[in-house]
């Protein structure tokens, strides 16, 4: 199959927030291996799996058709399933002052 | 304290059948509240069809006014290809009266604003019958539709289970996503407009909410299922890298219709398998065959380094590819190789190169589901379903465009039915136990300690599916993996939450997933070993083939001792 880049670790940097635990907005970071192709999504699903279970963010079509999974990556809005992430990244929620869950939004 | 909220009639699911029962049932005068897993137009598998939606070509002509009909077509013949493809156990009334209002209905999405793009004609139908558009445009005409009439829309709410009286059902409960919060509807009718259930399988076409979870339901306050073995994958989709994995691409372009490219597959010996499979239509032949084939191959150490096998246009001069980008109708596809939101462009060079790419079947599609009568109505009144969570009129297999067309016409009736059920309804009162019962057993994972996580589950769950229950299926390993379930759901039973939020916790959302997942392969498990031959989607290895006394429908209930399965012949 395809190969891209080799054997590497990246940088997730995540704006965190949970009305829940009331605490403001922090980032936490994570590191990630990079050693094959992936979408920020498949990153945070990474993360969710791995590191965090408790990391929200939403998607569902996962191919760009539904919208649903806008984010903020490196300051750009970007859709979170066909972004591929190549070097370290920050992630933040679309609108800072619609936020559900980390990166859950109305 | 639950929130509770009273309506006539509660939609759960906000799509193609659930948004169009929401209108219905909105224009009869009854108050209508629309649930949601996730949002509404960004969930669902509706959004992401290609999408055709079927019409009979005489009706084509006729009710819908377009030159490319074909007056030769019939809704009869039309009848009888759904028939042939479904290997004749549709429930043949069901079929009769969906393929009757389908012109109706797609003639009114026209009026509605529904742009479409031609009439193809797709494998197993006899003349074109598919109205082609796509799926976000069947969303926003629906939406905007939506708009127009009263009613309430509450997203992110988890329906977790139906709430019933004897065997009535009048309401439902939800985890609200944005509070933690459970939330109790009260409604004098409810619709189930779920969808399927591909995330059983690891690799899938459709979306992440599509956990099974109102055949779950369904079956939990009582409901039958029918056919739940008949499964459709998708055969050509991409296994990897990991963004594009269950992409379709390699489906649409060798297989999807008609007027597609030939494309060749090969083991990892270089043969072209399908030789031995049909050596009539080869690549060409049907989704079920192709799916099984992929799947023996695989299965028998034959397959790529990644479980896959090899498609490959190496035959093809390079501007045939090229040129196709430009003249196909249904796809995605537009010129730049952009197909859905991706950039294949890499995958137009590796073929161009002469190499052949890995694909394999993809969970695509549940054929079988909800038993209903005419009116959309299931065995519990008061509890009616629609679109794909409904099994029957597909019989053992579904034929292109059926999915759409069925949405827009089921989602209808169920929407009128239920509101005028819900006029005559009591309304009744919810049993408070019956609430706290449910809500113990949900917040269960949140105080636990596991030693599983939620995640480690769903992957277990997935990866017996695909094993046992998907694409080939054998009699001897149907029976171990029966065994082996009390195993999988006692971990399930352990695993707890390294999260313990209540608000938007994907780990909790996950465990109340697997609850369902479970019931789900435990019933394909259950129906597949009892049905005895090949059919439809359907592949037993140890029973290839199709047999007469099978001509049945296998109907699953949960009864106090567990699943049953029995037999029924099929509705005429
Ligand atoms: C990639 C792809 C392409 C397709 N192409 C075609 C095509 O060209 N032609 C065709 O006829 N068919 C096609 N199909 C099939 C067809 O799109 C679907 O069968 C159909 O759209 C299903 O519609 P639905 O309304 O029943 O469910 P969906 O559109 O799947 O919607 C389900 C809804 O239920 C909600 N939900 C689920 N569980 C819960 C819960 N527990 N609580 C609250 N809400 C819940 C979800 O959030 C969602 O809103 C395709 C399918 C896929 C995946
Ligand atoms: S998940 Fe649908 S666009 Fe990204």
């Amino acid at each position: 199959m395809i190969r891209t880049m080799s054997n590497s670790e990246i940088n997730v940097k995540i704006l965190r927030f949970s009305r829940e635990i009331g605490k403001e907005p922090y980032y936490q970071t994570y590191r990630v291996p990079l050693n094959e192709r992936m979408s920020v999504s498949n990153i945070l699903q990474f993360i969710n799996e791995r590191y965090d279970g408790g990391l929200a963010f939403y998607q569902s079509c996962r191919c760009g058709l539904c919208k649903g999974c806008v984010v903020m990556v490196n300051g750009k809005s970007v859709l979170s399933c066909t972004k591929i992430v190549t070097g370290d990244i920050v992630v933040e929620p679309r609108d800072r002052k619609k936020v559900i869950k980390d990166l859950v939004g109305y | 304290m639950n929130t509770i909220y009273d309506t006539d009639v509660l939609i759960i699911g906000s799509e193609g059948a659930g948004t169009r029962a929401a209108i219905a049932a909105a224009k009869q005068g009854a108050s209508v509240l629309i649930v949601t897993k996730g949002r509404i137009g960004k969930s669902g598998a509706t959004l992401m069809a290609a999408a055709d939606i079927s019409v009979d070509g005489a009706s084509i002509f006729d009710v819908l006014g377009l030159s490319v009909g074909n007056s030769k077509d019939s809704p009869q013949i039309f009848l009888e290809d759904i028939l042939r493809a479904g290997k004749f156990i549709n429930n043949l009334p069901l079929a009769e009266k969906i393929v009757e209002a389908a012109p109706i209905r797609v003639k009114e999405m026209m009026a509605w604003g529904m742009k479409i793009r031609g009439v193809m004609q797709c494998p197993g139908h006899r003349y074109p019958r598919g109205v082609s558009t796509t799926g976000r445009e069947i969303v926003r005409v629906l939406n905007k539709q939506l708009r127009s009439v009263d009613l309430t829309v509450k997203e992110y709410t988890f329906v977790i289970d139906l709430l019933t009286t004897g065997n009535s059902v009048i309401g439902a409960i939800g985890l609200d996503l944005r509070t933690g919060e459970f939330a109790v509807f009260r409604a004098r009718a409810v619709i189930l407009a779920t969808g399927g259930g591909s995330m059983l399988y690891p690799i899938q076409t459709g979306a992440v909410e599509l956990t099974g979870d109102g055949y779950a339901m369904a079956l939990r306050a009582g409901a039958r299922l029918v056919d739940f073995e008949m499964i459709q994958f998708m055969p050509l989709c991409l296994i990897g890298p990991l963004p594009y994995r269950g992409s379709y691409f390699p489906f649409s372009l060798v297989a999807e219709s008609v007027d597609s490219l030939d494309g060749w597959l090969l083991n990892r010996r270089g043969e072209r398998f399908m030789r031995r499979w049909d050596p009539e239509l080869l690549e060409k032949t049907t989704r079920d065959k192709l799916s099984a084939a992929i799947g023996y191959e695989v299965k028998h150490g034959r397959g790529t380094p990644n479980g896959g096998i090899y498609l490959s246009l190496a035959h093809l001069p390079r501007n045939i590819l090229d040129d196709f980008a430009n003249r196909t109708l249904k796809l995605h596809l537009k010129k730049n190789w952009r197909f859905e939101g991706f950039d294949f462009s890499f995958i137009r060079d590796i073929l161009s190169r002469g190499e052949a790419l890995e694909v394999g079947p993809a969970c695509h599609f549940f054929v079988g589901g909800i038993d209903v009568d005419l009116d959309c109505q299931t065995s519990l009144p008061g509890l009616f379903a629609a679109g794909e969570v409904v099994g029957g009129l597909h019989g053992a297999n579904r034929l292109s465009g059926n999915a759409c067309m069925e949405i827009l016409v089921a989602g209808e009736m169920a929407g009128r039915k239920a509101a005028e059920y819900a006029k005559q309804a009591n309304g009744s009162v919810v049993d408070q136990s019956q609430i706290d019962e449910i809500v113990t057993e949900a917040q269960a994972p949140l105080e636990r300690k596991g030693s599983h996580t939620t995640f480690m589950v769903k992957k277990k769950i997935q990866e017996r599916a695909w094993g046992k229950v998907g694409p080939i299926r054998d009699g001897q390993e149907l029976e171990g993996a029966l065994a082996s379930l009390k195993e999988l759901t006692h971990e399930h039973h352990q695993s707890g939450l390294t999260c313990k939020d209540r608000v938007y916790n994907p780990e909790w959302i996950q465990v109340l997933q697997n609850r369902n997942l479970l019931i789900l392969l435990e019933a394909i498990i259950q129906c597949a070993l009892a049905r005895e031959e090949s059919r439809g989607v359907h592949y037993r290895i140890d029973w290839p083939q199709q047999i007469e006394k099978w001509r049945c429908n296998l109907v699953v209930e949960l009864t106090a001792s567990g699943l049953e399965i029995y037999p029924r012949n099929p509705i005429e």
